[in-house]
């Protein structure tokens, strides 16, 4: 398999405090690679990095084959959820997916509209995002991140605020993109989200990423995925 | 900041800013017609829509603060990772804000030249400017443009465009800030900064420094005031904005190298910048006397000190040019050859001898070059100041053949002396920082009645000495004492080899 995420020697501080010495990670395509750690332990810094928003102070990061920082700043084809998105509030969530849309202008209407679905939200309410229930903006952060079939997604905290029926959603759609072929990292706090999705788990110990050895096997999978339409 | 609070701030402003506007506009319009019936002058159309558009306090008081809210309004606003990452790149992030910035704020510019020509109702419709335009008093700012625009509807369109360009470089300016602060704060701070400063510059500024401030790029009467033209205003604006869109090309990289680039090249770009302030000093206090020669800038740039003929500023000049150099050598060359690369070359040289020379032969070279540059620089700066292209001197009565056989040849043995005698220190301290240490004292000796017989080697290619000293018994000396360095450092070296 390619490597599509490749971390070589990454050392950051943040604000004073080290986050990561000589790290190194490389992440396959078509795989579905989970992060863990404490509060405050770097993971959400470690996503910004990969996607070109903060360089480390030292190493490299390349992300489908071109080093971040030389030739391109931020990674073409990538979804995000990091930090709360910023919504118009004054705006129905299409309108809202539809601002973003407009930007690189390679989607339709239709195809907004069917990842709205896709992710558990009705496309054709004239609900404002100022009344959308925190679940209801993180389906709508989920959207953003998977309307233009973008290949790399990198997820914080993806599950956040979604209630029971919304993950099983989600991880059922999280699935399909990896036997699609893309390429998923994550962050979740709980265990069950990892247990399930990630193929590979790496939790940020001193600074460093240490694979975290997976206990999965098919009946806990389906057990705790429930059936989707999918 | 929330968008939703953004986005209620400005539901109802531009009713607010549309009445702003027409209530100074006729004020403004009262004002011109009572002062025009009192000095019994013509006004026409333009006294009233140049100068709601070009009036400083309007500008300052009302247009600046909303430009800054606005356009930290469209920064903070549309800086959003999920915009980020669809765009590709903060260069593409900030046209992207360019643009959000101007649809928000072209209604302003729309609202302000609409006001300015509707307050026109009711006046003297004319194409040309008006008695009262042309006359100097203290209500009127429009007579100094009279002398550069041959129309009113000129100045109107000059105007305009200096609007767009000032407020585009606002924007970008801010919008570069942000990407490389990522602080609230600072945008906060930096815009509050901006409109006190405008306010300083605008009411204590003397109008020495008028260019200085923020308003004269903002209005041109101000511009033309500050500048007594309105083409460096432009020049001015303009060149700030292509540095900018040329810097946006190096946004997104990771400058974590060219900074250390950048930073290996400080002392030399340091040291270049003091020998051209030092030499241009010079040359503009020469220029002032009509007969100055630009031989006269050269000896007086390069004049050192003596034992008795010793003045502070031509003293500090001396020592930032010549040991100055010398401090380069030794932080940029010396210090790695004898601390660090030293030994990996010396086994292979076989011979410290033959290592020695490998290098000092090429700072010889280096020295060469650098007296050929420094009488270049001095003679293009003293052309560049007014003075005369001439082939004698009126400062010093020695021939000029002599003068410059003075600064080569003895500024050559005189540096390759400081250089030798830094390596010696450097050498047998095993510590670079004794080579610094020792420059700084040598400065001692080229003070008053120190070196009152010309023989301690120190400052004797200082022009002034040819006033006392032949420049032949000065090459003496400092051949002398290069021997005897050169005898000193064939000593040391041997005596490594004995280790």
């Amino acid at each position: 398999m390619s490597i599509v995420i490749s971390l070589k020697n990454v050392s950051k501080s943040y604000k004073g405090l080290t986050l990561f010495q000589n790290v190194n990670l490389d992440i396959e395509k078509g795989s579905i690679c989970g992060i863990v750690g404490p509060n405050g332990s770097g993971k959400s810094v470690l996503f910004k990095m990969i996607c070109g928003f903060v360089f480390p102070d030292e190493g490299s990061i390349v992300v489908d084959g071109v080093e971040i920082g030389k030739s391109k700043r931020f990674p073409d084809n990538i979804g995000i959820i990091i930090d709360r998105p910023g919504y118009i509030a004054n705006k129905t969530g299409f309108q809202n997916l539809k601002e973003l849309a407009m930007i690189r202008g390679k989607i339709s209407d239709e195809k907004i509209a069917e990842t709205m679905e896709k992710v558990g939200l009705q496309p054709q309410a004239k609900q404002k995002v100022k009344h959308y229930s925190l679940g209801m903006k993180q389906k709508l952060a989920i959207a953003q991140a998977i309307m233009e079939d973008q290949q790399i997604l990198i997820l914080d905290e993806p599950f956040n605020a979604l209630d029971a029926e919304s993950v099983n959603n989600i991880r059922h759609l999280l699935l399909s993109f990896k036997s699609e072929g893309r390429t998923i990292l994550l962050t979740s706090h709980n265990q069950e989200d990892i247990d399930i999705l990630c193929d590979r788990v790496f939790r940020i110990n001193k600074y460093q990423l240490e694979p975290v050895a997976l206990v999965k096997n098919e009946s806990s999978t389906t057990h705790h995925l429930k059936p989707n339409s999918f | 900041m929330k968008r939703e609070s953004v986005e209620n701030i400005f539901s109802i402003k531009w009713i607010i800013v549309g009445a702003v506007f027409y209530f100074y506009g006729a004020m403004l319009k009262s004002e011109i017609v009572q002062v025009a019936h009192q000095q019994r002058l013509h006004f026409n159309n333009w006294d009233v829509s140049l100068r709601l558009l070009t009036d400083p306090y309007l500008i300052l008081y009302f247009v600046v603060p909303i430009v800054l809210l606005l356009l930290v309004k469209s920064i903070l606003v549309e800086f959003d990772y999920q915009i980020l990452v669809r765009l590709g790149s903060f260069k593409k992030w900030i046209y992207y804000s360019f643009k959000n910035f101007w649809e928000i704020a072209f209604p302003l510019l729309c609202l302000w030249v609409f006001m300015s020509l509707f307050m026109a109702i009711g006046f003297p419709y004319s194409w040309s400017w008006s008695e009262f335009s042309k006359t100097a008093h203290s209500t009127n700012t429009l007579d100094q443009l009279v002398y550069f625009f041959n129309k009113p509807a000129s100045v109107f369109v000059a105007q305009l465009f200096l609007l767009l360009c000032i407020f585009s470089l606002l924007h970008i300016v801010f919008a570069v800030t942000y990407v490389l602060t990522k602080s609230k704060n600072f945008m906060l701070f930096i815009s509050v900064f901006f409109f006190l400063f405008s306010i300083i510059g605008f009411k204590l500024f003397p109008n020495e420094f008028a260019f200085l401030s923020p308003l004269s790029f903002f209005s041109i009467t101000n511009g033309v005031d500050a500048f007594h033209s309105p083409i460096p205003v432009y020049i001015v604006v303009i060149t700030f904005f292509c540095l900018c869109i040329w810097f946006l090309q190096f946004l997104d990289l990771n400058k974590k190298v060219y900074v250390h680039s950048i930073k290996s090249h400080i002392p030399i770009v340091t040291y270049f910048s003091l020998c051209v302030m030092g030499i241009g000093a010079t040359a503009r206090s020469l220029v002032q006397s009509p007969d100055v020669t630009v031989w006269d800038v050269f000896v007086m740039s390069f004049a050192g000190v003596s034992a008795d003929r010793f003045a502070y500023i031509p003293f500090f000049f001396y020592s930032v040019v010549f040991f100055g150099f010398v401090y380069l050598i030794q932080l940029l060359f010396l210090s790695n050859e004898v601390e660090q690369l030293g030994y990996y070359k010396i086994i292979r040289f076989k011979s410290l001898s033959k290592w020695f020379w490998s290098w000092m032969t090429k700072l010889m070279g280096v020295t060469v070059f650098f007296l050929f540059m420094l009488i270049i620089l001095s003679l293009v700066l003293a052309v560049c100041f007014g003075a005369h292209v001439s082939f004698y001197m009126t400062l010093l009565s020695n021939p000029l053949h002599e003068v410059i056989y003075h600064f080569f040849v003895n500024g050559f043995l005189q540096i390759v002396f400081y250089i030798s005698l830094v390596f010696i220190f450097s050498w047998t301290s095993k510590e670079s920082i004794y080579g610094v240490v020792l420059t700084s004292m040598l400065m001692l000796f080229m003070l008053p009645s120190v070196n009152s017989k010309g023989i301690i080697p120190v400052g004797l290619n200082g022009i002034v000495y040819l006033a006392d000293y032949s420049p032949y018994y000065l090459t003496f000396i400092l051949v002398t004492m290069n021997i005897v360095s050169y005898f000193i450092i064939r000593y040391l070296l041997k005596q490594s080899l004995k280790i």
